[in-house]
């Protein structure tokens, strides 16, 4: 049996860990940079941002993660992940340098090619922001940047100290083409930005749902009293677009673990349209 | 490829000559149940209702290593050659029709999974026809049928003293070509004998009610019954699943050692409560008709949007096996 990354899809491709950032003060998130120990991989790690994948440490197992860096960042990956179980304490436990595994790039990314051209509102909570991140790169990347209209982004933390990727916050925030709302629930002395819910944020915000697309990344609650103000601003559930992260483990659509309806979640999402949603039963 | 005949008396000889060049997997007896297992020609046993466990984890096995592994470093395998190398010989029509169904899984959206494609290449299924239906037996109500070998490839069907033997692929064509010292070519009257046995096997087979299933399904989604009263009795224990010949969703784990490891994939179920539960905690089918439901739909729903049939052969294990008494005939009957 091959054993070939590039021939078996249950195999992870090799990459070493070159940077680990821890990301918040519960030092729960820590971000981890991949870098591919075979440069053929990193050519056939194709992806687009709102893709994941499979995280893997032999001997403990591997979780589902979504790509935060962009793919036109260069060839290393960026992943946030939260210590939560097994997989991400061994993860969280690593030294710099280490070698682990990554399997992907696994389903489907945003829906990139209706989204060209169109005004683009993205609103993220929590540490959802991960592929959020690796969308606002790609978009304000000199490449891309013509091609997408107003870029709108609202994104909150429990507190400025949960915020992700503060140094990417601020430089997006210094520019001009894109218009950024970071919000935390509760403040501190240091803190001069937005107070409040991202739902009350993004309803201040209002940005127009006019030849528009909402992206839309965040914990359930969030979702819950965000998605109304979407619709509110007028987002068809055809222009509201989230990514569900349902527990998975084979990612190629054959385990079943993920299964929605007809819908495998690891193959035709994690990105669905609301839309999409509404015709599946609310098992994720 | 013309239809042969095999005597009976000639069978033991015949199986020898099979387990001179593959390896033999067959139905043996072991405490009254019928195993599918490695064998040599005299244990092998084709008279039998159906064995326990379906010949699924011949091509998809309950525990299969992906892949050795030591510290961070995954072991290569020596490449193996390519070919059929062993003959499974004797298994009901609807388990091979079931790995027909996997076959799809596994191809599903051309993205291959090399362990089975492995396992089905080098496997050659010979199925039997049924003389008689078991109990829980339903086939005919859900697309199959008792005597086709049409799924494998290799049929054979009794009559009497005799086998009548087709091959039904390239593979089971070539095995035929092998074995020619134990064949004689097939009459027309072997020809009609058979048609009437398979007609009469066809007959036999007790009828579910099962037209619409999919529609009704759907229909009833949202519905507290028919996933009530079922997942009352549910304990779930997994067995349905467990002994189905069609059911595939698995696990995937690692084993380690001091400094060698594997990464194994093994059966798992949707009926266990913590198949689905992510790592917040959060359990997006938390309740057991939930589970239940899931594993129905996506039988007679969700396989069939996908695949185009229903992911049911009616064997009728999952009847036999639940500790609980749930009868699969009735949740899909009318």
């Amino acid at each position: 049996m091959t054993t070939s990354p590039l021939e078996n899809a249950y195999v992870p491709f090799p990459v070493r860990v070159a940077k680990v950032t821890i990301e918040n003060e519960a030092r729960d998130l820590k971000s981890f940079r991949l870098e591919f120990v075979d440069p053929a991989h990193a050519e056939a790690f194709d992806y687009m941002p709102g893709q994941f994948a499979e995280i893997s440490v032999l001997g403990v197992g591997e979780c589902p993660i979504g790509i935060a860096s962009s793919p036109t960042e260069g060839d290393h990956l960026l992943f946030t992940i939260k210590k939560v179980g097994l997989v991400t304490q061994a993860l969280h436990d690593l030294e710099e340098g280490s070698i682990i595994g990554v399997r992907g790039a696994l389903g489907v990314a945003f829906p990139w090619p209706s989204m060209e051209g169109k005004n683009l509102v993205i609103v993220g909570g929590g540490f959802a922001f991960t592929t959020l991140r690796s969308t606002i790169e790609y978009i304000l990347d000199p490449a891309n940047r013509s091609r997408y209209g107003k870029v709108t982004v609202v994104y909150g933390a429990r507190s400025p100290g949960e915020l992700l990727y503060r140094d990417e916050l601020e430089a997006w925030a210094a520019r001009d083409d894109i218009d950024m709302h970071v919000t935390v629930d509760a403040g501190d002395d240091d803190w001069t930005g937005h107070v409040g819910f991202v739902p009350a944020i993004l309803d201040q915000a209002a940005p127009s749902a006019d030849d528009a697309i909402c992206l839309v990344c965040g914990p359930p609650m969030m979702l819950k009293y965000t998605l109304p103000v979407v619709q509110k601003l007028g987002f068809a559930s055809e222009a509201t677009v989230l990514s569900l992260e349902n527990r998975m483990k084979c990612g190629i659509g054959k385990c079943g673990r993920c299964n929605v309806g007809p819908k495998y979640v690891c193959l035709h999402g994690p990105v669905f349209t609301q839309a999409e949603l509404d015709q599946l039963p609310a098992e994720y | 490829m013309e239809a042969m005949i095999a005597a009976k008396e000639s069978m033991e000889a015949l199986l020898a000559s099979v387990a001179e060049r593959y390896a033999l997997v067959g139905p043996t007896m072991r405490d009254g149940h019928a195993m599918l297992e490695p064998t040599g020609p005299k244990d092998l046993c084709l008279d039998f209702q159906n064995v326990t466990m379906s010949a699924k984890e011949r091509v998809f096995p309950q525990r299969q290593v992906l892949y050795r592994f030591r510290g961070q470093e995954i072991l290569d395998e020596p490449p193996r050659e390519p070919g059929v190398t062993e003959v499974v010989f004797g298994i009901r029509p609807c388990d091979a029709r079931a790995v027909t169904m996997l076959d799809k899984v596994f191809a599903w959206k051309d993205i291959r999974d090399p362990y089975y494609d492995d396992l089905r290449a080098r496997t050659l299924l010979v199925t039997l026809g049924c003389t008689r239906a078991g109990p829980a037996c339903f086939c005919t109500s859900v697309g199959g049928d008792p005597s086709s070998g049409e799924w494998g490839d290799v049929g054979l069907i009794d009559l009497g003293d005799r086998y009548y033997v087709q091959a039904f692929s390239d593979k089971g064509g070539a095995l035929l070509a092998q074995l020619g010292d134990h064949l004689q070519p097939a009459d027309g009257q072997d020809a009609a004998l058979a048609e009437a046995a398979a007609q009469e096997a066809r007959e036999r087979v007790p009828v579910v009610d099962a037209g619409d299933v999919r529609e009704r399904l759907e229909g009833a989604f949202d519905e507290e019954q028919p996933w009530a009263a079922s997942a009352e009795r549910c304990v779930g224990c997994g067995s349905c699943s467990h002994v189905c010949p069609t059911c595939h969703c698995f696990d995937i784990t690692d084993e380690k050692g001091k400094e060698t490891g594997v990464r194994i994939r093994t059966w798992d179920c949707c009926t266990y409560p913590t198949f689905t539960v992510h790592a917040s905690g959060h359990n997006p089918r938390a309740a057991r008709p939930e589970r239940m439901r899931q594993r129905l739909m996506h039988k007679f729903s969700y396989c069939d949007e996908n695949f185009g049939e229903t992911f049911c052969v009616g064997c009728g294990r999952c009847v036999v096996a639940c500790p609980a008494g749930n009868d699969l005939r009735e949740a899909i009957g009318q």
